[in-house]
């Protein structure tokens, strides 16, 4: 019973709330609620992700899985439940630690690359690093990787869809992190840049030996991604 | 067969000549859109374009004129007095304005939903009020500081301007900050906050790309400074705005005002031309919505402080103004009968705001038809941006020498000459306002009503007029309420015998009646803040 809490948001003491977890598992999710306003999105959604595993989160619009992604990521505060990574408690209600001390990176559904930033900008923004020349280095390295040498200072505007995209997985797959997470990050784009992207995704992991979750509707790219697809439906997870 | 048919798409009939003889009904739109902008540009710039040909004249005839439009060293001083005072007041806007909008950005429910309230409770009370009852205010202080044997404050000059303007314009740029936070994509925020803390995502993604606007904001407050000389000339602060006003005064010669203000005007239209092009971008009706759900934000503990000063400078600004007010007007019965006693500056006021507002928006209406899906191009920027930057005076300087003239509509000495003061300084307004938000309605929806309307005017009174309706109350309303407490133009044209309300208090504050100062004040509140709410409750109104 020694795990070590951050304070989070709310400043709520958690000493004695926390529970060494005992295993392979590096992220547990218990009993996790979520409403929005009187809509609940998720309910008793119970979810055990080991070390070094992809799990796909599969269901139509509106079941939930982005909801689940972001309260994963630390944007979301659940309502009830909690979410633990390797053994410490990171959300609780009404509690959440800030998604920058959670060891996650995101990959959104949209590119969500910041337009005032060239793409060199937009990677090494997250890289902890102080000497700028070996951060530098690593952005250098997956620009080369995703295919984006000769975009570095380019702005979003000036990217084609496919470029934007994969200069979004860069800024993800650039930075070290324990848990990978994708929300839906190659829908509607073409299946060229698909298995290009899917590929730099697959090596990354087994480098890192970290956790992917990977959000989709899409059976097939689901199949592609892992043999661990976690169907969720009307914010429940009926079956594994 | 008189005509020929063709199978068209999805197998209709196509009459050509029925569609030729359609074709002949419709005047070109290109022709529309130059006649709506001649009539914009005689309507807004005739006072302008009468005093560039008046001094046209006047150069020529040999009159001396460069030592009027190269100011001498005393109104090169003023001009630099002007600057520091407009920029000052600007920075301190500015900085309180974006951290008080980090806050309000917040609020999502509640008391503190309310709180932003207090923005829209301070826009619409009048720099001039906002003077007299903070002078109010320092006089009980100074009473209190007298009795405790204590030096007293001098409520006067430079700072005093300074402090009062910024209170004044500091919705503008909280506002502003606000929309421009709000229109931030939240999946950027989410981005930054994944690998940065919410300070960091704060100052290097939010701020930057919120920047445009945050930069009209400034603009908009230092031009509105620059070419106010109300509040300074009542705290007596010499400025270079008043040295236009007095000029008039003593010579009576639009073209030596124009001449003097012409440095003054290059300087405002050069920061116009560098800061508006933001308020294209702004959607008004994020005020509202810029909630975001989600984790709150997690600020550090110097800056929440800062946070908690600001909104607590802006609840001071609310309540020291009306408390001050409503202890000076003394009783309800006195506040009655002050109103009672000014009924004919209140039918003048209404009057002449109603006809500004009502034909702002006719203008309104028809420039944003002619500006048309294309967006506001250079001509049309430069058509509503430059009345924004002209010194209020030399607006009513200009009407006067467009009008006051044989052979010509006698409208010089009618309520005519402010309504037109009006229109003039306040129709821009009303034309951000009516674009901003019909650019909001879907164009799938006006297409649809292209198609399924039997002709055009059907179209545009069935479809088109009611879907902008909520923008053009909101626009009506604004301008109305800046109408009201317009003072630098109305003081120059209004007409022989007639007053309103905010030269009986402007007149009063000169010459003393604090009862009734304080009553008519609280009435202009009263006045403006009804009607500036029900503008942006109007703009808050979803399609």
């Amino acid at each position: 019973m020694s795990a070590k809490l951050t304070e989070g948001v709310g400043g709520d003491t958690l000493a004695g709330i926390a529970q060494r977890k005992e295993g392979n598992i590096l992220i547990e999710i218990k009993k996790l609620g979520k409403k929005y306003g009187d809509t609940e999105i998720l309910n008793n959604i119970n979810l055990k992700i080991e070390k070094e595993e992809a799990v796909v989160l599969f269901g139509p619009s509106g079941s939930g899985k982005t909801t689940l992604l972001r309260l994963i990521a630390g944007l979301e505060v659940p309502d009830e439940g909690e979410i633990s990574f390797r053994e410490k408690i990171v959300s609780l209600k009404n509690w959440v630690l800030e998604p920058n001390k959670r060891d996650v990176a995101v990959v959104f559904q949209s590119h969500s690359l910041w337009p005032h930033m060239t793409v060199e900008k937009n990677i090494l923004f997250g890289i902890d690093i102080k000497d700028k020349n070996v951060a530098r280095q690593k952005a250098a390295e997956i620009i080369e990787e995703t295919g984006l040498k000769g975009l570095e200072k380019r702005y979003p505007h000036q990217l084609s869809g496919g470029q934007a995209k994969r200069a979004a997985f860069a800024r993800a797959l650039v930075l070290d992190k324990a848990v990978y997470l994708m929300d839906e990050p190659l829908v509607n784009q073409d299946d060229q840049i698909k298995l290009e992207l899917m590929e730099i995704v697959k090596k990354k992991i087994a480098k890192t030996k970290a956790i992917l979750i990977y959000v989709t509707h899409d059976m097939e790219e689901a199949e592609k991604i892992s043999n661990r697809i976690v169907k969720i439906k009307n914010g429940k997870l009926p079956s594994e | 067969m008189g005509f020929t048919e063709e199978r068209g798409i999805g197998g209709e009939f196509l009459n050509n000549n029925a569609s030729d003889k359609r074709k002949g009904f419709i005047v070109p739109r290109g022709l529309i859109n130059i006649t709506i902008l001649l009539v914009y540009i005689l309507v807004i710039f005739s006072p302008i374009i009468s005093m560039l040909i008046d001094t046209i004249s006047y150069i020529f005839s040999g009159k001396e004129w460069i030592g009027l439009l190269v100011p001498s060293q005393r109104k090169w001083g003023l001009l630099f007095q002007s600057v520091v005072l407009s920029g000052l007041i600007t920075v301190f806007s500015v900085l309180i304005g974006i951290i008080a909008a980090s806050k309000f950005w917040e609020y999502k429910k509640g008391a503190g939903k309310l709180l932003k309230w207090l923005i829209l409770l301070l826009l619409v009370i009048p720099p001039y009020i906002h003077t007299h009852a903070w002078g109010l205010f320092i006089d009980r202080i100074n009473n209190v500081l007298s009795s405790l044997n204590f030096g007293t404050i001098v409520f006067q000059g430079f700072w005093a301007s300074c402090f009062v303007e910024t209170i004044a314009f500091l919705p503008i740029t909280t506002g502003l900050t606000l929309l421009g936070m709000a229109a931030v994509d939240k999946e950027l925020v989410d981005a930054g906050r994944i690998t940065s803390d919410d300070f960091g995502v704060f100052r290097k993604i939010i701020i930057p790309l919120s920047m445009r606007v945050i930069a009209a904001g400034a603009g908009l407050v230092f031009l509105l400074s620059l070419i106010d000389y109300t509040i300074p000339s009542l705290l007596q602060f010499d400025l270079y705005a008043l040295e236009i006003f007095a000029e008039f005064s003593a010579t009576n010669e639009p073209v030596r005002a124009f001449l003097l203000s012409l440095p003054m005007i290059i300087l405002s239209l050069t920061v116009f031309g560098f800061t508006m092009k933001g308020l294209k971008t702004i959607n008004l009706s994020n005020l509202w919505n810029q909630a975001s759900e989600g984790r709150s934000f997690k600020w550090p503990f110097w800056f929440s402080l800062l946070q908690k000063t600001t909104i607590g400078i802006f609840i001071v600004s609310v309540f020291v103004p009306i408390v001050s007010l409503v202890f000076e007007a003394e009783s309800l019965r006195k506040f009655i009968d002050v109103v009672s006693a000014s009924s004919q500056e209140f039918y003048v006021s209404i009057l002449i705001a109603v006809s500004t507002a009502f034909i702002s928006i006719v203008l309104a209406v028809l420039a944003v038809w002619a500006i048309g899906k294309k967006g506001i191009g250079n001509v049309w920027w430069v058509l509503i941006g430059v009345p924004l930057a002209i010194p209020a005076p030399l607006v009513g300087i200009g009407l006067i020498s467009v009008w006051n003239r044989p052979g010509i509509i006698d409208i010089y000495g009618t309520e005519v000459m402010p309504i037109l003061a009006g229109v003039i300084r306040f129709s821009a307004i009303a034309i951000l306002v009516v674009y901003v938000y019909s650019s909001r309605i879907s164009s799938l929806l006006m297409d649809a009503g292209k198609v399924f309307a039997k002709n055009r005017i059907k179209y545009f009174f069935r479809i088109r007029m009611p879907m902008m309706l909520p923008g053009l109350i909101a626009g009506f309303f604004f301008v109305f309420t800046l109408a009201l407490g317009e003072l630098g133009a109305t003081l120059i044209v209004a007409p022989p015998g007639k007053t309103t309300l905010t030269m009986k208090i402007y007149n009063y504050l000169h010459y003393g009646g604090t009862e009734t100062i304080a009553g008519l004040c609280l009435a202009v509140i009263i006045m403006t803040m009804v009607s500036g709410i029900i503008g942006l409750l109007s703009l808050g109104k979803k399609e």
